[in-house]
């Protein structure tokens, strides 16, 4: 019987990649070339050869114990970067930057006076390097045209 | 000859070479921004300049960039650029330990050494070494490839098993996109975005980064960069110290070096096969007791072999006009702009340009002496601020390195879901840098494989049959049967004991 650790749980989904992986494989239209074979061909290889190692892996000891809340932890701060930058068309980069820096400077308990500077200083200092002299282009924010 | 070398230098091309070096130490040092980008931001100066300064310009940043990716490497534990891919596996443990500033005067000199005998095998033997270069096809290269791949699985250090389950993730994720041959659409669920690929920067920036920033910023907050509490004078003595042990190591800057301008004159091998494969190399050769000595061979070997392999890059691009990597391919474009035409006839065609471009080579090799001694004290100062300010900094420069490489959301959030993915390979054991460079090499070696069976018409005993890549495959075999042995050993003095 297995018990469920964190490693156990990766590696179903190492194999529940490589199934996806292999089905999708065998999908490929075969317009073959000279070779006979054709864009389904290193894939396929690929999916056996990463089956032979996976199953070999999955059935050596797990070590590592799942550990609830710093998954949870880390789903939290998933969440809090997925959300702004979703909306990164709307919210323009700047803001979306800002908006990460002033969280984690909160995060790791800087003065709010010290977070603002700091916030501020490193979005011009963005602009000036990577707009003005490397000639990026940021996505704006929506008022802008 | 040796007249020809230095003819073309005025103050204005020196000047230029000077900031090149600058601009692509700077440029390498950001992850996320490559020396290829480098040389593209200041190709339009071409059209104003004079082929010598501007030639001269792009070779510096070329020189430059290939030493300044080590800086992050080092002290953050971000390579700075796919040459730097496996600098930081020692350096920066060597950085943690309080060496910072020996670690990067290690890199920085074995850079310089690099450089300088890539020159020389450049200056002395580009004839032959294209010769031999030419003889890599299609078959030879997907050997070499592979060979590559499975001694950096291999040696993994805490599971072999492990090592090529990461390799094999890394090419199922080089295999999203267009086929190289068919151009059939793979894995893009029917978005137009995927049918590009997924490029190697953000995934490199994301494992590499984002692990360390989840650690110090959500799991222990207690999390510290390597600082160091010394003045100019006393990391001035940390570089005289590398200095030493880099004299003590001549036979590994020597062996590094060659192998580095081999591959570089191998066109689309790349500055990160030749780093990993003198770096796995030098591990097994270079035995040491002692873990500090072992760690500085470590450092030594990949920056050496990745800076010499910019002089052999240069082999193929001006004696055959091929360029080897993507940074020859971009001073190719300079080069036909101003009328030059790389090639076999270049030497005798175009003597001034040939020679004024290794001369350009020398003195970009002479100011990244310079300018990263100098600068050694300065990186290491910029790192002297808080982990908890830099952080946040770091994460910000990911999302905008990311963003760069494409002007492309989607590399961000690739940058991110990798970055995750990486955070639970390390802590399940799963190490990082087969996935990365699997998925570096994975379009090449899929490429050059298919290539290979176009031409002997679906006959997969093709790589037998040359000698080069049965040589090759020799040599990949004895290592894992050598693997296999040590493998069964291990087995049974664990069942001994039980």
């Amino acid at each position: 019987m297995f018990k469920i650790t964190e490693e156990l749980l990766f590696k179903v989904l190492i194999l529940t990649a490589f199934i996806i992986y292999f089905y999708l494989s065998l999908q490929f239209p075969s317009i073959s070339m000279q070779e006979g074979y054709g864009a389904g061909l290193f894939p396929i290889i690929i999916s056996i050869s990463f089956f032979l190692f996976a199953i070999k892996d999955f059935f050596t000891k797990n070590k590592q114990e799942f550990n609830k809340k710093e998954n949870l932890i880390l789903l939290g701060f998933l969440i809090i970067i997925f959300i702004p930058m979703y909306f990164i068309n709307i919210l323009g980069m700047y803001f979306v930057l800002a908006l990460f820096l002033f969280y984690l400077n909160y995060v790791l308990k800087i003065p709010i006076i010290k977070n603002i500077i700091i916030t501020l200083a490193t979005i011009v200092t963005a602009h000036l390097v990577f707009v003005k002299i490397f000639k990026l282009s940021f996505p704006e924010i929506w008022f802008i045209e | 000859m040796i007249d020809l070398l230095f003819s073309n230098l005025n103050f204005l091309t020196i000047s230029l070479i000077f900031f090149g070096v600058a601009f692509g130490i700077l440029v390498s040092a950001i992850p996320g921004l490559t020396t290829t980008i480098g040389v593209v931001l200041l190709l339009p100066f071409s059209f104003y300049l004079d082929s010598a300064s501007s030639l001269g310009m792009l070779m510096g940043v070329f020189v430059g960039g290939m030493a300044g990716g080590a800086i992050p490497a080092i002290l953050i534990n971000i390579p700075g650029n796919p040459a730097s891919i496996v600098t930081n596996v020692n350096g920066y443990p060597l950085a943690q330990s309080g060496k910072g500033d020996f670690a990067l005067g290690l890199a920085m000199i074995s850079s310089t050494l690099g450089a300088l005998i890539g020159l020389i095998i450049l200056f002395l033997i580009s004839p032959e070494l294209s010769d031999f270069a030419l003889k890599f096809g299609a078959v030879e290269q997907c050997a070499l490839v592979l060979l590559g791949l499975s001694l950096v699985s291999a040696l993994s250090e805490k599971s072999v098993m492990k090592g090529y389950i990461s390799m094999c993730f890394g090419l199922m994720v080089a295999t999203i996109g267009l086929d190289p041959i068919t151009a059939t659409p793979r894995y893009n669920f029917n978005t137009v975005t995927l049918q590009q690929g997924i490029s190697f920067i953000p995934v490199m920036i994301g494992m590499f980064a984002l692990p360390t920033i989840i650690e110090s910023l959500i799991i222990s907050k207690d999390f510290k960069f390597p600082t160091l509490d010394k003045n100019f004078k006393q990391c001035l003595v940390g570089v005289f110290d590398a200095l030493k042990e880099i004299l003590q190591s001549k036979f590994n800057i020597i062996r590094s070096s060659v192998i580095g301008s081999i591959i570089g004159a191998i066109p689309g091998t790349g500055s990160a096969i030749a780093a990993t494969l003198s770096y796995q190399l030098t591990k097994k050769i270079e035995k040491s007791d002692n873990k500090d000595r072992f760690s500085s061979q470590g450092v030594i070997s990949p920056e050496a072999a990745n800076s010499s392999m910019s002089g052999g890059a240069l082999i193929p691009m001006l004696t055959l006009g091929i360029p080897g990597d993507p940074v020859t391919a971009v001073m190719l474009g300079a080069l036909t702009i101003h009328g030059l035409e790389p090639g076999p006839l270049m030497i005798s065609s175009f003597p001034e340009a040939y020679y004024g471009l290794l001369g350009s080579f020398a003195v970009s090799v002479f100011f990244l002496v310079i300018l990263t001694l100098i600068g050694i004290p300065f990186f290491l100062k910029a790192i002297r601020i808080k982990t908890k300010y830099l952080m946040p900094i770091i994460f910000v420069l990911c999302i905008i390195g990311s963003f760069a490489l494409r002007n492309s959301m989607l590399d961000v959030w690739i940058m991110i879901i990798f970055g995750v993915i990486a955070f639970y390979m390390n802590r399940n054991g799963y190490p990082i840098l087969p996935m990365i460079l699997a998925l570096i090499l994975g379009k090449i070696l899929e490429e050059q494989f298919r290539m290979s069976l176009i031409i002997s018409l679906g006959d997969p005993f093709i790589f037998f049959k040359k000698p080069i890549s049965l040589t090759l495959l020799i040599i990949l075999g004895c290592f894992l049967s050598y693997i296999f042995v040590k493998f069964l050993k291990k087995v049974i003095n664990q069942n001994k004991n039980v």
